[in-house]
């Protein structure tokens, strides 16, 4: 089975429309494998409870207290604000150096960037570690924010958001899901959106961005058509 | 007969020998038991029949497909089935078609991206990025989006991201392949002039013209095989 996975791989002549159904039902596969281990983390994380110092039961949904900082909403605003900021900027200098450059190249054609005298497999460990690290120090600050880290952080509705945001703003941009998520949790704040209204608006979100690339083809297309005529 | 297209220089000191490769695919032999060898500051041009192996032996010097049996040595290093980012970095470059997917790179990223891996400073790295331009005619393209550029432009910028990478070994895959016939000139010029700074090029093409402009010797590969190897006078007259 290695050798076969092997040499699909490194035999990339005689391509045929059953191997890269191949491919795309093995991509299918992997999205579903992590979608479905981040849930059965959550749940699992929701069931656990265990006693605290005082006898004090925690976890489950009400998950582990933190000490809140700053007091004061104004303050807590500002200083997420502060943190997005930070990271934008962090985030920027990463995607405008060297390794941003090899990462890049990565994500849109892995040979080229061998071809470039690139690791590609040392590049993606990078970039799933910076990610992670980001995503990792954003939920600490959360848990200060609101006093709790708690399983209820990562709901179905923070994952759709999240995937909403990112597809909208735009995969590989820093600053469109950035912007798209303050400019959206600023409108479901200020309209008051509960959270059973907000997850069809998540989906249509998402469908939205999924279609968006072939209706501009589409577009493009009819105009070349129009304008050829 | 398994003949070797090193000449009778072969038994000096090469850059790049190529011993015995063999590469099967299914039941197809692409390469059976080939022989080649190129000094430093040679120019090989790799001729033959479609299907003949030519490519695969490309794919298999730059560490892209593993041969079934045979060795490649790079001055003296065995390379057989290192990964090809290794393979870039002992020295060996290949030009490389760009994605078609939308990776927004200008001309000067591009080919910053092949110095990457060279941990060269900042200054140091833009002084690599400059020559090449210089050298490739692409300094007035430098801030130009790589996916607009035309089909001589854009063989331009694979010949440079291919020597930023810091090679002494070139490897062309039909560089004049669907090339306009105005801009054929052009990167046969940017070629010419590599080849006068003394990289040795092994060059894949079936045009009596570009061998006649650019190579040393030709080896004619045949069935996965070199049957016939010699100056581009000898072997076009053959």
């Amino acid at each position: 089975m290695k050798r076969l996975i092997d040499r699909f791989i490194r035999e990339d002549e005689g391509q045929n429309l059953v191997e890269y159904a191949l491919l795309a039902g093995l991509v299918a596969l992997v999205a579903l494998v992590t979608l479905a281990t981040a849930e059965c983390a959550h749940e699992i994380s929701r069931m656990v409870r265990f006693l605290w110092r005082g006898g004090i039961t925690v976890g489950g949904d009400s998950g582990v207290p933190a000490f809140v900082y700053p007091p004061g909403e104004a303050a807590a605003a500002r200083l997420a604000a502060a943190a997005l900021a930070a990271g934008l900027i962090g985030l920027l200098w990463i995607a405008h150096s060297g390794p941003g450059l090899a990462m890049r190249l990565v994500r849109a054609d892995e040979r080229l960037a061998a071809a470039s005298g690139i690791d590609v497999a040392r590049v993606r460990t990078l970039a799933f570690t910076i990610a992670g690290t980001t995503a990792g120090l954003a939920g600490g600050l959360l848990a200060f924010l609101i006093g709790r880290a708690s399983p209820m952080m990562l709901a179905l509705g923070s994952s759709l958001f999240a995937m909403a945001i990112a597809g909208v703003g735009g995969l590989g941009s820093i600053i469109g899901p950035a912007a798209v998520a303050y400019a959206a949790a600023a409108v479901f704040q200020m309209l008051d959106i509960p959270g059973t209204v907000r997850l069809p608006v998540y989906a249509v979100m998402l469908i939205a961005a999924g279609l968006a690339p072939s209706v501009a083809a589409a577009l493009g297309v009819a105009r070349r058509g129009r304008a050829g005529k | 007969m398994i003949r070797d297209a090193g000449g009778p220089a072969a038994s000096e000191a090469r850059l790049l020998r190529v011993e015995g490769v063999v590469k099967r695919f299914g039941g197809a032999t692409a390469l059976n038991g080939l022989m080649l060898s190129l000094g430093a500051g040679e120019s090989l041009g790799v001729t033959g029949p479609n299907g003949s192996g030519k490519t695969t032996l490309l794919n298999v010097i730059s560490g892209v497909v593993r041969p079934d049996l045979g060795r490649v040595w790079l001055a003296g290093l065995d390379i057989t089935g290192w990964p090809p980012h290794l393979i870039v970095r002992a020295g060996v470059a290949r030009t490389c078609q760009p994605s078609r997917l939308p990776l927004r790179l200008t001309v000067e990223q591009y080919v910053e991206a092949a110095t990457l891996h060279r941990r060269l400073g900042r200054f140091r790295r833009r002084r690599v990025v400059n020559q090449v331009l210089d050298l490739t005619g692409l300094t007035d393209l430098r801030k130009r989006d790589a996916s607009t550029l035309s089909s001589g432009e854009s063989r331009r910028v694979q010949v440079g991201h291919a020597l930023a990478t810091g090679g002494r070994l070139l490897l062309l895959d039909e560089p004049f392949a669907s090339l306009s016939p105005g801009d054929a000139p052009e990167v046969l010029s940017v070629l010419r002039r590599l080849r006068g700074q003394g990289l040795a090029i092994l060059l894949v093409a079936h045009t009596a013209t570009v061998f006649q402009a650019l190579c040393d010797r030709i080896a004619v590969v045949e069935a996965g095989r070199v049957v016939r190897t010699g100056s581009p006078a000898e072997v076009l007259r053959a």
